[in-house]
């Protein structure tokens, strides 16, 4: 379970670390560079989310309850 | 003719029958009525937590957020994010053991598990005392958007009436099904009209989002960062908010219920995969929130959340409005339809039956359940028309409050020793916290939000409490969370549990 909960938190965690490097009142292509930031992780999590599905042990993963 | 009157009327109306029709033919027991029989995957089960998620807070209220605060509001494009992270990890496990257990309500949790029903009435009266403000909000924000769509022919107290009159109804009929149909159109329909509103009016007055950025930062300097026009949103403010929104987001009694509706637990990993996608159609809110602040400027207070509405009236043709009218509606009654069925249910099982009537039957707690369905609406009603003023302590709280639940929530699923001294102690210590320092006007308090640091004195509470008087969930209690073999199939030996490894 540990394997997988590192892969889906990255997100989580990067998102937040970021946030300090990111606040500055600009934007980027029409996007407001804080908010493309986090729309960035927004999007990946999906994808990481997904390894973290594989990733799980087997007897989660084949749960038939 | 009034076009957009008719056309909100339509909109309502067709929610309404759906709310009726989702009752079915067969008879309603109390898990058909409170968690749908447990059978949502896929599509419902989506808009389901979809349409409890994106209510007319968010459809009126991110505009508005931005339009008077500015970065701070990029907070609401994260939190849902890092919540379905979350949630993809700690509700299987609550799932299954909310199956094996036939658990309903949130309170059926707290009562299970910590063994205690004087526990789980605790936590029925908390879920109560902060989720029917949040429904009283959905009810005034419905209220906001009739009356200002239809130019004041109808009355805000008249389209409440009417609305949640009728949602009343068809909650007390179809239960949780109710909502979760009238979901499948609300959601539609606010993701049509966020993308025509959101791309149309920035485009129509700006040129491109580039403009409207570039005309953003000319006019108002720092709008594009934290803490932004708000002075005091800063960065340990933004960051210390989606920490305590993503715990806090499935601690709702009406998300928390809505979770036990799935079908299976790799539904709701699922679930938690693909919702992140809806996040990135609020940006396109923000766009309009910062059209407006440019366009319709001077709106101030709690009238900046006609942000939206104004400049949807003013730069759209009437049909559009009337589209965003019944988007707007639907995204308060959807959501007000969970809250109360939620509320009426804790109320009916943790507080009537584990309380006053132990012996109640499945369907006397029904019937008690329903009863109060229309109590609580009424109620709902008479403050949002008498008193709106009323509930405005309580909802700042509403967020900070529901938060509360979570440590004791995940230090349950592995931690054997939780125990319902250290729950109780650590609930009424940060609910206590939360209420002293909002209403006390120290939020943010050391520059982080007041309700995270609530959180964390609970945490401590219920750490020291449960290790000072110790409870130990027995080995039944615990397999409740693991995988489990199909149904007929030999059960899993005790020592797979996977949780927690």
């Amino acid at each position: 379970m540990l394997r997988s909960m590192s892969v889906g938190f990255i997100p989580y965690v990067v998102m937040l670390i970021g946030i300090p490097f990111f606040n500055r009142s600009v934007s980027v292509g029409g996007i407001p560079l804080l908010a493309l930031w986090m729309i960035i992780w927004v999007v990946l999590s999906p994808a990481f989310l997904a390894l973290a599905s594989r990733l799980l042990p087997r007897a989660e993963r084949e749960d038939q309850l | 003719m009034n076009v957009p009157l008719v056309i909100t009327a339509v909109i309502v109306a067709v929610a309404v029958i759906i709310g009726f029709a989702a009752h079915g033919r067969s008879a309603m027991s109390i898990e058909e009525w409170t968690v749908g029989g447990r059978r949502y995957g896929g599509l419902v089960l989506w808009v389901l937590a979809a349409g409890e998620i994106y209510t007319t807070f968010t459809y009126l209220g991110a505009a508005g957020y931005a339009y008077a605060n500015g970065g701070p509001v990029f907070y609401i494009l994260g939190y849902g994010v890092l919540a379905y992270i979350i949630s993809f990890f700690l509700l299987p496990p609550l799932w299954r053991y909310a199956k094996r257990n036939g658990l309903l309500t949130q309170a059926d949790y707290f009562t299970s598990r910590f063994g205690s029903r004087w526990v789980g009435a605790l936590a029925a009266v908390i879920g109560v005392v902060f989720v029917v403000p949040y429904g009283t909000l959905q009810l005034e924000g419905l209220g906001d958007i009739v009356t200002t769509v239809t130019n004041g022919t109808i009355s805000s107290a008249t389209a409440m009436l009417i609305a949640f009159g009728l949602t009343a109804l068809f909650v007390f009929a179809s239960g949780l099904r109710a909502a979760a149909w009238t979901s499948i159109l609300k959601d539609a329909l606010l993701i049509i009209t966020v993308l025509i509103v959101g791309i149309g009016l920035p485009l129509k007055y700006y040129g491109s989002f580039s403009g409207l950025m570039s005309a953003v930062v000319r006019a108002h300097p720092g709008d594009l960062a934290v803490p932004g026009s708000s002075g005091v949103l800063g960065v340990g403010w933004l960051i210390s908010t989606l920490l305590l929104t993503s715990m806090g987001f499935y601690m709702y009694p009406h998300a928390f219920m809505a979770a036990y509706s799935a079908r299976s637990a790799k539904a709701i990993r699922r679930n938690a995969t693909f919702l992140p996608f809806y996040q990135v159609l609020l940006l396109l809110m923000f766009y309009v929130g910062f059209a407006a602040l440019l366009v319709v400027p001077g709106l101030a207070g709690s009238n900046t959340n006609f942000a939206l509405l104004d400049l949807v009236k003013k730069g759209e043709p009437s049909w559009i409005t009337g589209l965003v009218g019944g988007a707007g509606a639907l995204a308060a009654i959807v959501p007000a339809g969970a809250i109360v069925l939620a509320a009426a249910a804790l109320v009916g099982r943790n507080i009537y039956r584990d309380l006053l009537r132990p012996a109640a039957a499945p369907g006397s707690v029904l019937r008690v359940s329903r009863v109060f369905v229309l109590v609580i609406m009424a109620f709902s009603l008479w403050v949002a028309i008498e008193s709106p003023g009323l509930i405005a302590n309580l909802l700042l709280t509403a967020y900070d409050g529901v938060t509360q639940f979570f440590p004791a929530v995940l230090l349950s699923l592995f931690w054997r020793r939780t125990s319902k001294t250290g729950v109780s102690g650590g609930l009424l210590v940060g609910v206590g916290l939360v209420l002293y320092l909002v209403i006390s006007g120290h939020d943010p308090v050391w520059g982080m939000n007041a309700g995270f640091v609530a959180l964390i004195a609970n945490f401590a509470v219920l750490v020291a409490g449960s290790l000072l008087v110790p409870d130990r969930a027995s080995d039944e209690v615990m397999a409740g969370y693991s995988p489990g073999p199909a149904a007929g199939s030999a059960p899993a030996p005790a020592n797979v549990t996977a949780e927690g490894g």
